[in-house]
């Protein structure tokens, strides 16, 4: 099977790439990489190509929450405009596409949400993926939406870092760490997230799935576990300063999406716990 | 005939009712409402337009075992498979266009109608125009998701005794208020 991975050099196209070994891979992204399979294209751009994929998971966006919410074309261009471009290419070449949307897409006041709840975002990076998903619903035949939490994991040195990854720098080097404690989430290992979505896309077509780590828990919680983990056995870990989210984040986080998790749980992988990803990371 | 009396106090009996078992489906309010509303009123035929993952299909026609139910979507989720009940039946197509192929054969015994596709006023009204012939007097429509900009202008303009809106909103996942909006209307 043709397969292509749109934000391959990012955390979860990395992994995707990881954790396949069956399928013909083609990658996409802005930047270069030393491969003979692997496009450099800017999405905001159409884009068309000879190779008639039978699959796209389409993880290519504008992460960064602040930025969005500040410059708001951004994610026009970079998170709407892009899932149009790949919407048109899914059409063309009448493949599936898989859409990697984001818990972004609530607003954070229902959890736990299931995998038909309604969206209602709060912020223009929610706003830009929740039009994305209708864009994908409306444009291509077969689709898959899946909805990640708050993913950590090894990151590309070039690449945007990912919180649970700094907090862990951050407490490695003796800093403190400011961490919310009117925010929740359900960390999820990129690798875990990325095995889900690929038995996600055999088993499921046109509906959406909210994916993420098997704990629900405050950003500050999550701090002090990952300090927890590295201050064993003589490490001497950072400390961990409770805050409000309107201390640290300039855009507005929606307070808890916590999943339900129905669909996922028919998957046959199983997430690690926080503090097993943590393991891993570090071994 | 039902009344619009009867139609509210049936929202209190789903909000009551547990939901029908199944990951697959999600444990939507509204889904339990359909069945107990298909149930008491003898429903013969349900129609609905936007199947989605039939969850709402699949309950009408577990809790409504004497319901023929045919559930209508330009798309076909990987769940409907799943469904397996003699009742049931999923036809691929456009919701307006099928009307003309599905509506005489159940002509004047539609009974259950449910709305449920791209919410937009034209294409709702389209719809509603297009399968209320095939409905006798008294028979029961619903629309979902009536917040909507152009479904809040569709629900005004229906010439039907009607509820919902507002205070069925409750019908929605797990129980909790959403902006989604839910009205029942009588022919």
């Amino acid at each position: 099977m043709k397969v292509l991975i749109t934000g391959s050099t990012g955390l979860l196209g990395r992994a995707l790439v990881a954790t396949n070994g069956n399928d013909d891979l083609y990658t996409l992204s802005r930047k270069p990489i030393n491969s003979d399979r692997h496009i450099v294209h800017d999405l905001v751009l159409p884009i068309s190509t000879d190779i008639d994929f039978d699959l796209i998971i389409h993880c290519a966006a504008e992460g960064n929450v602040d930025i969005v919410q500040k410059d708001p074309s951004i994610g026009i261009d970079h998170i709407v405009k892009a899932t149009v471009n790949v919407c048109n290419l899914a059409r063309t070449k009448k493949c599936k596409l898989v859409y990697i949307s984001s818990n972004a897409v609530f607003g954070g006041t229902n959890p736990d949400y299931d995998d038909n709840a309604p969206t209602d975002p709060i912020n223009v990076y929610g706003c830009c993926k929740a039009a994305s998903e209708v864009f994908v619903k409306s444009m291509v035949p077969t689709y898959l939406i899946v909805r990640p939490m708050l993913l950590y994991g090894r990151h590309d040195p070039h690449e945007r870092s990912n919180v649970v990854m700094t907090m862990l720098g951050k407490l490695l080097a003796g800093e403190t760490v400011k961490a919310a404690i009117d925010v929740y989430a359900q960390p999820m290992w990129n690798i875990d997230c990325a095995i889900s979505i690929w038995q996600a896309c055999k088993k499921f077509h046109n509906m959406s799935i909210n994916i993420a780590g098997p704990e629900s828990m405050t950003i500050n919680e999550m701090a002090n576990r990952i300090r927890d983990r590295i201050s064993e056995p003589t490490t001497v870990a950072g400390i961990v300063e409770p805050c409000s989210i309107v201390d640290v984040a300039p855009a507005p986080r929606p307070c808890n999406t916590t999943f339900s998790l129905r669909l996922a749980s028919l998957l046959e992988h199983k997430p690690r716990s926080l503090e097993q990803g943590i393991s891993e990371i570090l071994c | 005939m039902i009344t619009i009396k009867q139609l509210k106090e049936m929202a209190n009996e789903a909000c009551n009712t547990k939901p029908l078992p199944g990951p697959e489906w999600p444990p939507s309010i509204y889904y339990r409402y359909l069945g107990i509303v298909a149930r008491n009123i003898n429903c013969r035929n349900f129609v609905e337009l936007g199947t989605d993952g039939g969850g709402a299909a699949r309950s009408v026609a577990m809790m409504s075992p004497g319901t023929n139910v045919i559930t209508i979507d330009i798309r076909k989720a990987s769940t409907i498979d799943m469904i397996n009940l003699p009742n049931f039946k999923f036809v691929q197509g456009d919701s307006v266009a099928l009307a003309e192929a599905i509506g005489p054969t159940i002509d004047q015994e539609l009974d259950l109608l449910f709305i449920d596709t791209v919410h937009e006023y034209d294409h709702a009204m389209a719809e509603t125009n297009a399968w209320v012939k095939y409905m006798p007097v008294g028979a029961v429509l619903c629309y979902d998701d009536l917040y909507r900009p152009g479904l809040e202008r569709l629900w005004n303009d229906l010439p039907f005794q009607k509820t919902g809106y507002r205070d069925l909103h409750v019908l929605h996942i797990g129980g909790v208020p959403t902006d989604g909006g839910f009205g029942v209307a009588i022919k």
